[in-house]
């Protein structure tokens, strides 16, 4: 029996989602791809989980900030720049 | 002799770095606030402490890491109080979701998931990030907003990286249930059938952060 044939179905489901995230050790992924081969079961399942994952990445990265939250925000950093800037010119010499 | 970089030198070189960053650190912002006005005030106020802080940033060093960082940290600090009443147990977490337990988002739902989130549109998803516990919400918005690494999760978290494999798996199965009761409440899917049949999530109110 070699190496690969200890993964069974739940133990390559329990690692689905890491190995999908390329978080697997080199021998655990080769463990899982090796099941994958020889089981449509799991890897249905694997093919499901991998589309599923993109979509819902491809639909919450849309999420863009808005102009006027920028356009604030830039507002923001350009007002502590003039006030850093403030801060360190020379003082009047008639102040001391 | 090098001289200090000029404010406007340092100010030029800070938004040509956080530019590109504003859409995620924004995703990022909206998903633990769950609030427009708090997302882009907390936004801001990490803007604005990064860029004070710029000096101590290592140039050459993972900028995307160090402002994430900087934002969840004041969340932490901003948000502690709200929900001091609550309390969070990793252990908890890990005996309710066992190295054997299927930690895909959709395994084992009951009816076919790609027709569950077929019926769910961008801010559905965003509304059951938005359910999850906190500790949960930030590593699962980290890892689904912005594509980071477990150890990039970590890093701006500062969480040891068996914490975010153990929250992470655990935010899979939380982050399927309010979907799938997202689904039901609107009338999508059929109520009677259990999305996770394994161990029993905590609710939201039960749980949440004790960094």
């Amino acid at each position: 029996m070699s190496a690969d044939d200890r993964w069974n179905c739940a133990d390559v489901r329990a690692r689905t989602a890491e190995h999908l995230d390329g978080e697997l050790a080199p021998a655990e992924a080769r463990g899982v791809d090796a099941h994958l081969a020889g089981c449509p079961d799991c890897r249905a399942g694997w093919e499901a989980e991998r589309r599923l994952l993109a979509d819902m990445r491809r639909r919450v990265q849309a999420v863009r900030a808005p102009e006027a939250v920028r356009a604030r925000l830039r507002a923001a950093l350009a007002h502590a720049l003039k006030e850093e800037i403030s801060s360190r010119a020379p003082h009047d010499v008639t102040d001391a | 002799m090098d001289h200090p970089p000029s404010p406007q030198a340092r100010h030029a070189e800070f938004t040509a770095l956080l530019e590109p960053l504003l859409d995620a650190a924004y995703r990022m912002a909206l998903h633990l606030t769950r609030q427009p006005a708090d997302a882009e005030d907390l936004l801001q106020e990490a803007a604005l402490l990064a860029f004070r802080h710029f000096a101590r940033f290592e140039p050459g060093t993972n900028f995307r890491a160090w402002l994430f960082r900087i934002l969840v940290n004041r969340f932490y600090t901003r948000y502690r109080r709200t929900d001091a009443r609550l309390t969070y147990d990793d252990g908890a977490v890990a005996r309710g979701a066992s190295d054997a337990t299927p930690a895909g988002f959709f395994t084992r739902v009951p009816d076919p998931s790609a027709q569950l989130l077929d019926r769910l549109d961008a801010q559905a998803i965003a509304a059951a990030v938005a359910m999850l516990p906190r500790e949960f919400r930030a590593v699962c918005t980290l890892y689904l907003m912005d594509d980071l690494s477990y150890r990039e999760i970590a890093d701006v978290l500062d969480l040891p990286l068996g914490t975010v494999r153990s929250r992470l798996h655990r935010g899979r199965q939380l982050l399927q249930r309010a979907l799938r009761s997202l689904a039901v409440e609107r009338g999508l899917v059929a109520g009677e059938a259990r999305a996770v049949p394994t161990a029993e999530a905590p609710s939201a109110r039960e749980v949440t952060d004790v960094r």
